[in-house]
């Protein structure tokens, strides 16, 4: 297989036991297997900055693990750097750095400091070339501030600007990053984004970045995967995408009384357990904010508006009512509200 | 580790406790085998080697594996275990170096030494080359079986098996009952920590060996293939971290 990324009808699916421990599993075989990952196909080629999107329990992480050859998938094909990702687990991690946001890839107990050693140790990075990166990843992190701290003493945005620089000591060709950003504040946040930005125009470094944030992907990525319930919704570039699903807003409106119902033109109505709050997403086309909100007030008393972020979940909502996802998987029916 | 350097104060502090309490350990048995005279025929010099193997084996196989044996179950369980997957070093090989301190060594080994080798002087063993070799080659089985149980112990978790309580069941009080001669032992006891488990390999036969002890066929051939005898177990334990390993990579779990 070509490219610096392949996957060719990738499946993987976990097999978890259901409770009762080892005997129990062993005896009575309580299996339950999840499909994380189905039939999914791509390529990703060198220097590209995909974002990986999708709602919680997408497949996202789990996706990431198999081009880290963490997990074997279960069928299909997968290619990374030339070579199955899962035999060449270690050869490809000298070429990889890789940021998992929910925990820390730092030596908990020991200073910074120390942890960027071992991991010059570990990658094997010669002198000149660590001190080089190193530098680098000073001038737009400012991890020299944080050099004497205990990791466990970090700020979870502090932490987020550690584990980025060490990821990016020993050069790495291709980056994998899990959320990196989820939970921290916006500077650190900015700071890591355009990091990342930098190694991939002068670094040359390929980025996969999975997040359930829309927004992440719009200061970093050329490209944007969908991902929901395991299968690729959606696959294109950022500015097509943006084009396509992007402008929907949505609000989020506090009632003074609870509302059983809500029908106003161009407008998904969708309330909160109790009716006190209602989400609206509009179809800029067919009716303004403005007009929306007083389409609202005309029919319940406003008690507060908030403009709210766009919601991966929507955006797959969306795609799967006007039915543009080529890719769109036969038994994608239901699931998309919770 | 530099933090452990910066930390002068806590680094000598550690190995004067970890001495202490080995001395104290030792002069305490040395007090109370005198005393008693011989247990099952084991004067004070046998029982110094038979605990010395012990505390040479468990100490260097502890300080490399026992973060295996007992965190390798919360690793998995947190997800830090995919943080080692994605470096370029052996997971057993990164988790010895998360545990490794050097002082934890130094007091056990020292210690350990000295109380041999004045056990040695009194019974003017030979250091010919034969007796050298066989004493280098018993340490290190004996380092590597403990190594390898402790490596087993803790590959359980692969098998969703939460190994705590067994390791240290297995860790602690199976391993005390071979700080006492086997021979004082029911025979399913002794059988049991010679084939199934085989931790009396790490101390008791060599020991009947070097101390001209042994008495059966059975003893002589067990103590004199007990050097060889941690290689395999070692490979063994590798072999089924490996499988555990594979298993979790399938399932993810
Ligand atoms: N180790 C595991 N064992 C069993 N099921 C898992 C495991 N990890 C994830 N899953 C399940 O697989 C699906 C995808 O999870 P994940 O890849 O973590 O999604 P995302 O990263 O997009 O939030 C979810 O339904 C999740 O519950
Ligand atoms: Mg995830």
């Amino acid at each position: 297989m070509g490219g610096f990324i392949q996957a060719e009808a990738l499946s993987l699916d976990y097999v978890a036991t259901k409770g009762g421990g080892f005997f129990k599993s062993l005896f009575l075989g309580g299996h339950e297997t999840i499909h994380a990952i189905k039939d999914v196909s791509f390529s990703i080629e060198e220097g590209e900055v995909v974002g990986l999107v999708g709602p919680n329990g997408a497949g996202k992480s789990t996706l990431l693990k198999v081009l880290l050859g963490i997990l074997a998938p279960t069928s299909g094909e997968v290619s990374v750097m030339g070579g199955d990702p899962f035999k060449q687990r270690r050869d490809n991690s000298y070429k990889t750095g890789v940021v998992f946001g929910h925990r820390s890839q730092l030596w908990w107990d020991l200073p910074v400091s120390d942890s960027f050693n071992l991991l010059k140790k570990i990658y094997k990075v010669p002198e000149g070339v660590y001190r080089q990166n190193l530098s680098y990843a000073e001038e737009h992190l400012g991890i020299y501030a944080l050099w004497d701290v205990p990791v466990r003493h970090l700020t979870p945005g502090q932490r987020a600007l550690a584990e980025t620089g060490a990821a990016s000591v020993h050069g790495p060709r291709l980056l994998i990053l899990d959320e990196p950003a989820s939970g921290i504040d916006i500077s650190a946040r900015r700071r890591i984004m355009e990091f990342v930005k930098r190694l991939n125009r002068e670094r040359d470094a390929t980025v996969v970045m999975a997040t359930h944030y829309m927004n992440d992907t719009d200061e970093l990525c050329g490209r944007v995967i969908l991902i929901d319930h395991g299968s690729i919704v959606a696959d294109m570039p950022l500015g097509a995408f943006r084009q396509r699903y992007g402008g929907r807003r949505a609000i989020k409106v506090d009632l003074n009384a609870p509302m059983v119902e809500f029908s106003i033109e161009g407008a998904a109505a969708s309330p909160e357990p109790g009716g006190l709050t209602w989400r609206f997403r509009l179809d800029p086309g067919r009716i303004t904010m403005g007009r929306l909100i007083d389409a609202i007030s005309e029919r319940a008393e406003i008690a507060r508006v908030t403009v709210e972020d766009e919601r991966t979940e929507d955006i797959v909502h969306e795609i799967y009512l006007s039915g543009l996802g080529d890719n769109l998987a036969p038994e994608y029916a239901e699931p998309w509200m919770e | 580790m530099r933090s452990r350097r910066i930390c002068r104060f806590t680094f000598y502090a550690g190995i004067f406790a970890n001495f202490y309490s080995y001395f104290v350990t030792y002069a305490l048995f040395w007090v109370i085998a005198t005393r008693f005279g011989n247990i099952d025929g084991w004067g004070v010099e046998d029982m110094t080697v038979l605990l010395g193997f012990n505390a040479l084996a468990y100490s260097v196989s502890g300080v490399l594996f026992s973060y295996a044996a007992y965190q390798l179950d919360n690793e998995i369980v947190s997800g830090n275990l995919d943080s080692y997957l994605v470096r370029p070093m052996g997971i057993l090989q990164q988790m010895a170096c998360r545990s490794f301190v050097v002082d934890a060594l130094i007091g056990p080994i020292f210690v350990t030494v000295v109380f041999m080798v004045v056990a040695f002087e009194r019974i003017s063993y030979q250091i010919t080359a034969f007796n050298f070799i066989y004493l280098a080659a018993a340490v290190t089985s004996g380092i590597l079986i403990q190594s390898g149980a402790m490596i087993i112990l803790g590959s359980l978790s692969f098998w969703s098996v939460h190994p705590q309580k067994i390791a240290s069941v297995v860790l602690t009080e199976m391993r005390a009952l071979t700080n006492l001669p086997l021979s004082i032992f029911p025979d399913f006891v002794r059988r049991g920590l010679t084939y199934a488990l085989p931790l009396a390999l790490v101390n008791y036969y060599p020991s009947l060996m070097i101390m001209r002890k042994v008495e059966t066929n059975e003893e002589f051939v067990i103590g004199l293939l007990s050097p060889l005898a941690g290689v395999c177990f070692f490979i063994f334990s590798i072999y089924v971290f490996s499988a555990g390993l594979r298993r979790y990579s399938s399932s993810g779990a």
